[in-house]
This record gives C-alpha cells, sequence and structure tokens, in this order.
C-alpha cells in the first residue's frame, strides 16, 4: 500500500467500516484518494504502479482520470463519510448550541509551505465572521510560530488536528474524528480556499464560506487552473455566504455520498489480504 | 403417385444438404396453408414440412432435382406425395398449364435449376415458379438476402461459404432482391407478409414481421438462434444485431427472408422456436406483447430487460444505480417467493414484479436467494464473456460480488449457497444459450490480449509491492530515529538525552544545513522561530 493512503487515517477509517483492524489497517491493492481534488484525484506528479486501482470519492475525478488515459477507477465516495455513519454522535450538539467560525487556513504541506498575507486576511475575517473565530492550521503551519502567534495575537483561538503522517509515521488515525468532533459544534466553517475542509463542513450541518487570500503554496501545478477555475466551476460555494441546500448538494456530489459502497463489497474491494500491511 | 417421375434436368450422384425444415417452417404451413387445395412443394424440404403439408392440402406435388433424395422421399411418403424429379426449365416446360392453390418454396429460389441447365437469372427462375401459382393462391417463399449477419460475421471467406449450391453464383445475380421490399416488390401486387428470419436459413429460430420493432429480450432470442449458423464466429453477432435493432435496420442483416402471400389465416407478428419442436407466436401490442406457446396465453411488457438494464448501469460505472436494481430485483424475487429460475436477458420488472418475457428458463431452484444470485451470476458470466465494460476489480467480478450483493440484499449468503448459485447459473446459461460456448475470433484476440495485460499488471503490482516494501523499510529506519520517535530502543530522556541529541544537531554536517536554511528566511522573527523548532526537535530525541 502507497502510504499516502494512511493520510489522516483514512485507510484506517474504511477498514473499521469493513470491520477489519484499525490499528494496522491491511494493504490497499491501489491508491485511496487523500483529499477533495480537482484533476484526477491525485497530484498530477504522483507515481502510480501499472494495475493499481484508483479509488476516489466521485465521479468526476474518474472522468478526468479518463481523459488522461487512465483506467481502473473504483469510485467509493470520501472516507470521512464513512466516518460520519459510524459516528452519528461524534461532537453533535443541538443546533442551536453550535456556534462561532471554525477558519481552516489553506495549509502547505510536507513538500511545500505557502506564503501570503496573514494579517489582511485577519482583519477580512474579523469583518466577515458575526462571533467567536477559531482558527484551525495544519502542523505544517502551526508549528511556524509566526504563522501561528499573528493569528493567537488577533484574539483568535488556534487549534490543530494533528499530522496526517508520512511513510506510515506519525499519522494520527483519529486526525478525521478530531476534526469532525469539532466541526460539529460550529455553526460556520470558513477557508481561504475551497477545499477539502469546507466540504466536510457542509457534510455535518456547518454553513461554509470561502473569502479571503487564497495564498499561494509552493510548487503549485497550474495545470490545475488555479484559483479562476475554481471560481468558474464552484461559484455557489464562494463567498462570505453561501445558500445551505445548494452547498450541501455540490457536497454530496463532491465527497461522493451516492457513491459509499456497503461494508461486504467494500471489504472485497479495497482489502485484498486481510493480514498483509 | 407412386415413383418419381422424371423431367429434364434431373441431377444424379447428387443430394441436397440442410432441407427447409423446423418447427417454425412446420407452423406456418399449418397455420397459414389453406385447407384442402392441391399444394406444389418445389425444392428440398424437411419431412416434417411434407407432412404438414399433406395433412393440410387435399394433393401434393413435390419437385426436386435430385435422383436419389426422390426416390428416398417415395420409399418415405409412397402415395402421400406425387414427385417430380428434375430442373425447374424440365419441370416448368412439363408444367402445362396446371396451377395450385398453395406453393412452398420455403428453400427459396436458388436450389431449382440443374447442371445440365443454363445460369438462370432469379427474376426469371421466380417468374416461372410463381407462373404456378393459381389466382388467389397462397405462397411461403424464404429468400437468403445479401448482408446476413452469417455472413458477414463468417470465419471463412466468401468463396467457400455457399456449399452444395455453389456451382452457380448466387449472390452476384443483379436481378436478385436484395432488400425485403425488393423481394415484395419482385411478387407482384399481391396482398403478403414479410417476416425476418434468423438461424440457418433453412432453420430459423426467430421470425419477426417487417415493421414490427424488436426489444432487447428478443434480440436476445435472436442472437441465440444466429449462433445456430456457424461453430466460428470472426466475433459475437449481438452487438451487431443490437446495433442494428437500435437504427431499425434488423431485417437487412436477416438469415432469411420469409414471405407469406395471400395467407390463409392471421399471420403473428414474432414466432420463435422453442424446446424442440415447440413454437411461441406472439403479438405486439402498444406496450406489451402477447404470446402464445400452444397451451396458454399471456402478456408481458415490451420493457428494457434486467439484464440489459444492469448492462447499461455497468457500461456506465454506475454501481449505487446498479445496487438499487439489485435491491429492486430481490424485493421481486422474495415477493414471488421464486423458485424458478430467472434469466435477466428474459426477464422484465414492472413496478416491482418480475415478469418472464419471451423463454424463462426451466430450471428449478430451492429458494428466493438462489434465483437471485444465480441470475447476479448469469449476468457477471455475460459482461465477461461480451469483454464488457464493467466497473469491478478483476478480483470482485464473479463469486466475491454475488456474494456481497446476496448479503447486501439481505440474503444470509454463506459458501455453500454461492456455490449452488453458480451451478444453476451455468445450468441457467446452457438452457438457454447452448452456443455459449462457440469459437469466436474476436473474443480469442481479447482474451490474449487480456492475458498480456494481466502479466504486464501483475508486474506492476510487484512493483507496488516493492514500493510498500521500501516505504515500510523508511518506516523502520524512522522508528528507529530518536529524533522522529522518543520511543525508539536506545534512546535515553533526561539531560543525557538532551546532550545526544545537541550533539547530533551540532554536528559539523547538520550545522552547516541549518547554515543554508538560515541563508533562506526572510525574517529574524522566523529564524528565532526555526531555531526554537530545532531545539525542540532535539529535546524531543
Amino acid at each position: 500500500m502507497h502510504h499516502h493512503n494512511h493520510y489522516y487515517g483514512q485507510s484506517h477509517i474504511l477498514a473499521r467500516y469493513c470491520g477489519l483492524d484499525d490499528t494496522e489497517p491491511p494493504r490497499l491493492r491501489g491508491y485511496l484518494q487523500h483529499g477533495w481534488n480537482v484533476g484526477c484525484g491525485w497530484n498530477p506528479s504522483h507515481e502510480f504502479f501499472d494495475g493499481a486501482w484508483r479509488y476516489v470519492w466521485s465521479e468526476s475525478p474518474r472522468q478526468r482520470g479518463y481523459t488522461l488515459g487512465r483506467r481502473n477507477y473504483a469510485v467509493i465516495g470520501a472516507p470521512w463519510l464513512y466516518l460520519a455513519e459510524m459516528e452519528p454522535d461524534l461532537g453533535r450538539v443541538p443546533d442551536e448550541e453550535r456556534d462561532g467560525t471554525l477558519f481552516l487556513l489553506f495549509h502547505g504541506w510536507e513538500g511545500g509551505k505557502i506564503s501570503g498575507n496573514h494579517s489582511e486576511l485577519i482583519d477580512e475575517i474579523k469583518a466577515t465572521e458575526p462571533g467567536k473565530v477559531t482558527m484551525s492550521l495544519y502542523y505544517t503551519e502551526y508549528e511556524r510560530p509566526e504563522v501561528r502567534e499573528s493569528y493567537l495575537e488577533s484574539g483568535f483561538d488556534v487549534i490543530c488536528f494533528g499530522r496526517r503522517g508520512w511513510n506510515y509515521v506519525g499519522t494520527d488515525r483519529r486526525f478525521l474524528y478530531k476534526q469532525m468532533e469539532a466541526m460539529r459544534g460550529f455553526k460556520r466553517v470558513a477557508s481561504n480556499r475551497l477545499s477539502t475542509a469546507i466540504f466536510y463542513g457542509a457534510s455535518v450541518g456547518c454553513d461554509v464560506a470561502v473569502y479571503g487570500d487564497p495564498m499561494e503554496l509552493e510548487g503549485e501545478n497550474p495545470s490545475f487552473g488555479g484559483q479562476a477555475r475554481l471560481q468558474r466551476l464552484w461559484p455557489e460555494m464562494m463567498g462570505a455566504h453561501t445558500d445551505r441546500a445548494v452547498v450541501q448538494e455540490i457536497t454530496d456530489y463532491e465527497l461522493g455520498r451516492r457513491w459509499m459502497v456497503p461494508p461486504e463489497e467494500l471489504r472485497v474491494m479495497l482489502f485484498d489480504s486481510e493480514g498483509e500491511n | 403417385m407412386g415413383d418419381p417421375r422424371v423431367v429434364a434436368g434431373e441431377m444424379y450422384d447428387w443430394s441436397e444438404r440442410t432441407p427447409a425444415g423446423g418447427p417454425l417452417f412446420v407452423k406456418m404451413v399449418r397455420t397459414l396453408v389453406p385447407e384442402g387445395v392441391e399444394a406444389l412443394v418445389i425444392g428440398p424440404h424437411a419431412d416434417e414440412v411434407l407432412t404438414a403439408v399433406t395433412e393440410r392440402a387435399a394433393k401434393t406435388t413435390v419437385v426436386l432435382r435430385s435422383v436419389q433424395d426422390s426416390l428416398a422421399l417415395a420409399e418415405r411418403f409412397g402415395d402421400a406425395l406425387e414427385i417430380v424429379v428434375g430442373g425447374l426449365k424440365g419441370w416448368a416446360e412439363s408444367r402445362a398449364d396446371k396451377t395450385f392453390g398453395a406453393l412452398i418454396a420455403l428453400d427459396g429460389f436458388d436450389r431449382l435449376h440443374s447442371n445440365d441447365d443454363p445460369a438462370m437469372p432469379w427474376v426469371e427462375r421466380a417468374a416461372l415458379v410463381t407462373s404456378a401459382l393459381a389466382p388467389g393462391g397462397t405462397m411461403l417463399l424464404a429468400h437468403q438476402g445479401p448482408i446476413r449477419v452469417s455472413d458477414v460475421l463468417d470465419t471463412r471467406p466468401a468463396h467457400r461459404r455457399h456449399g452444395d449450391d455453389e456451382f452457380v453464383p448466387v449472390f452476384t445475380d443483379a436481378t436478385r432482391p436484395g432488400t425485403p421490399a425488393a423481394l415484395a416488390e419482385s411478387l407482384g401486387d399481391v396482398r403478403s407478409v414479410m417476416w425476418a428470419g434468423f438461424g440457418l436459413p433453412a432453420e430459423p429460430g426467430v421470425l419477426l414481421k417487417n415493421g414490427v420493432d424488436a426489444d432487447p429480450a428478443l434480440i436476445d432470442r435472436v442472437v441465440v438462434a444466429s449462433l445456430s449458423a456457424h461453430q466460428q464466429w470472426l466475433a459475437d453477432p449481438r452487438e451487431l444485431l443490437t446495433s442494428a435493432m437500435r437504427g431499425g435496420i434488423l431485417p437487412q442483416l436477416a438469415d432469411v427472408w420469409v414471405c407469406a402471400v395471400r395467407p390463409s389465416a392471421a399471420a403473428a407478428d414474432v414466432w420463435l422456436a422453442r424446446g424442440g419442436t415447440g413454437v411461441i407466436t406472439a403479438n405486439r401490442g402498444d406496450d406489451d406483447w402477447t404470446i402464445n406457446d400452444g397451451q396458454a396465453e399471456r402478456t408481458f411488457p415490451r420493457a428494457e430487460t434486467v439484464g440489459e438494464r444492469i448492462l447499461g448501469l455497468a457500461e456506465s460505472e454506475d454501481t449505487p444505480a446498479i445496487r438499487e436494481l439489485a435491491h429492486e430485483l430481490a424485493e421481486a424475487v422474495r415477493a414471488g417467493n421464486r423458485l424458478a429460475a430467472v434469466d435477466p436477458a428474459q426477464a422484465v420488472l414492472q413496478e416491482g414484479v418480475l415478469v418472464d418475457a419471451w423463454a424463462p428458463p426451466a430450471v428449478a431452484l430451492t429458494s428466493p436467494a438462489e434465483a437471485f444470485g444465480a441470475a447476479w451470476f448469469v449476468v457477471l458470466d455475460r459482461i465477461e464473456r461480451e469483454h464488457r465494460r464493467h466497473p469491478w476489480q478483476p478480483w470482485v467480478l464473479g463469486a466475491p460480488l454475488v456474494k456481497a450483493t446476496l448479503s447486501e440484499c439481505g440474503f444470509e449468503a454463506d459458501d455453500q449457497l454461492v456455490e449452488r448459485c453458480r451451478a444453476a447459473a451455468s445450468k441457467i446459461e446452457a438452457e438457454q444459450n447452448p452456443a455459449a460456448e462457440l469459437a469466436v475470433l474476436r473474443d480469442q484476440l481479447a482474451n490474449y490480449e487480456d492475458m498480456v495485460l494481466a502479466v504486464h499488471e501483475l508486474r506492476g503490482h510487484i512493483s507496488g509491492l516493492e514500493r510498500t516494501l521500501r516505504l515500510r523499510d523508511g518506516q523502520l529506519r524512522a522508528l528507529q530515529d530518536p529524533s522522529y520517535n522518543p520511543e525508539a530502543p536506545g534512546t535515553e530522556g533526561g539531560v543525557k538525552g538532551a546532550m545526544k541529541a545537541a550533539r547530533r544537531v551540532l554536528h559539523p554536517e547538520s550545522v552547516a544545513k541549518l547554515a543554508m536554511k538560515a541563508s533562506q528566511v526572510n525574517s529574524l522573527g522566523e529564524l528565532r522561530a526555526g531555531v526554537r523548532r530545532v531545539v525542540r526537535r532535539a529535546r524531543r530525541g
């Protein structure tokens, strides 16, 4: 199994859904999409071994992949949705008690960090958000004090859900559990880029918003089309205020709710050997 | 009656192969030929057809060109037949002005000319024969078209195909009708009905009236009938026939056109051979078919079959819709307590009720679960056999998917049940499509390509496993690295550990790296934060 499959504990969640060990999930004979993606499901430079299956969240990456000459796609829905099904009460509070905004800063990764104007973003968040704001930083930013402290000094709470891991090391297998638990307490989820977390937030009943400096990521691949493409394809998801019903429909599509696979079938599809890691 | 009467052009040392026969032609004679008339049967016909004619007609005359065939026939039928042996020209000259109330030419007008006769164009042969039909008489005629699906997809080149009638080229004759409309026109302004026949031209398995649309369940039967024409095919005719059906040109591809001039009774839209000598006839309504198997009449909707729906969804890789359909089918099977096998190609779901179409299999089962699982196997087998596009991994397609689907649909799926379903599916396939095991060249090529691909992908899988090993090796090295893992063997905590870490950090190489990194920072604050980060990591170690 490629170590990306372990990111955010996604393989662990799917293994649990299939009734398998979720501390050391069995090997997948292929690649699991690990984040919302506007390409074929992976970074354009991602390597694949021949004959590998590509497990994607929704139809769109499959269709884009086909046009790139790639095959062996299986659409299965986002592991997040499986987690939500297994943990219907995790972090859930009555709707009237949901409060504040969780702002997820567009994050860098182990191979590249983001750069942009954080102070301008802070001003815009303060001007937009009606209540308390909690900034969620990925560890790549959380561990950069100059970034973290700039948000703390602005009066925001700052949280980090952990590490997605690298080479199977340091994976917080409860990463998404923590994120789901937190999101279910917030009224709004926002970000400076349309990204995975926005769809996660919408899927657990948050109002969502996308605004502010989208920042730049080192080595960002231009073949994704940049911010302009996002704006063209998902205008309904953009802005400080969005229509909940429309957002829900788009979210269900992008996370692949319709494509979720029952456990018996998913187990056969994904895990080619129960004891192999 | 008795001994054959010889006219000019009789052929010695010659015997006709594959005379016109089979249950559909017999049923046609029994239904459409008027009773009590004098009948002429021209060309080679099987005994069962001749018997049917003699049962209807007051007197039956048979014209053959083969001496030995006519002698054998005389021996079998005795006085029941008047047999004339000779070529078409010789018979026509001997006929004088005699006409017949019924004319049966279900072998067509091709195997009538003698090897002693000069070649005669089709239109002249037709004129000679049809002139023997009495005014108002009934004629049953069969005629092979030029774009027969069994020729188009024959593995043999054209010059090796036409067997015993090859001594005079047949299809290069410009006067020969090349479309059903041209055939009808050649018969003049008479009331007639035309059917497209599929299968062996001399013994079609399905007849479909011109102007009556086929549907998926019927095309399935057309394909099965067509397959009986050969042992070896360039490609499975299903794709071509289905496309022709969708394009409205199915009759053009027929193996044979059958025409009834002034039939004596209402002519059914569809005639289907079923189970030896059994025949099903059917008429199309606006939304349904009414079929009669000779014992009872029933209707079923003209709709897409369960099998076609699954295949269509598989082609678009719509697995959620396939699961939805599986649930619908399971409910219908359970609600009907179905203990008879379901062939998805011959079953329609109508408002939650499973309805059998033309030819449901007769395989008996012990439970609805078995009926459902076997049906699922039949569809998956077809996907594999016909190399159809589908969404499943190779290790899922087959028993694992059937087991998972059974379970998802609420059946208690264990390995024994899956095995029973597998066995039942094989029985259904053998009964419904006896020709399924034919050699199909395109399939063989595709199988070869599949094997090459499988080898390539297995090599890829080995690379994948090697990649996993490398990554796991990296994991192990990282776990043994105290700077990454505080629980690594040999790691010491406290001041001693911190000193060790500091020594590691202050190693000349590390210092050089730090200096390089420091030169890339944008501000003193960032440098400070970076140093703090390094120290913190060192402490963790």
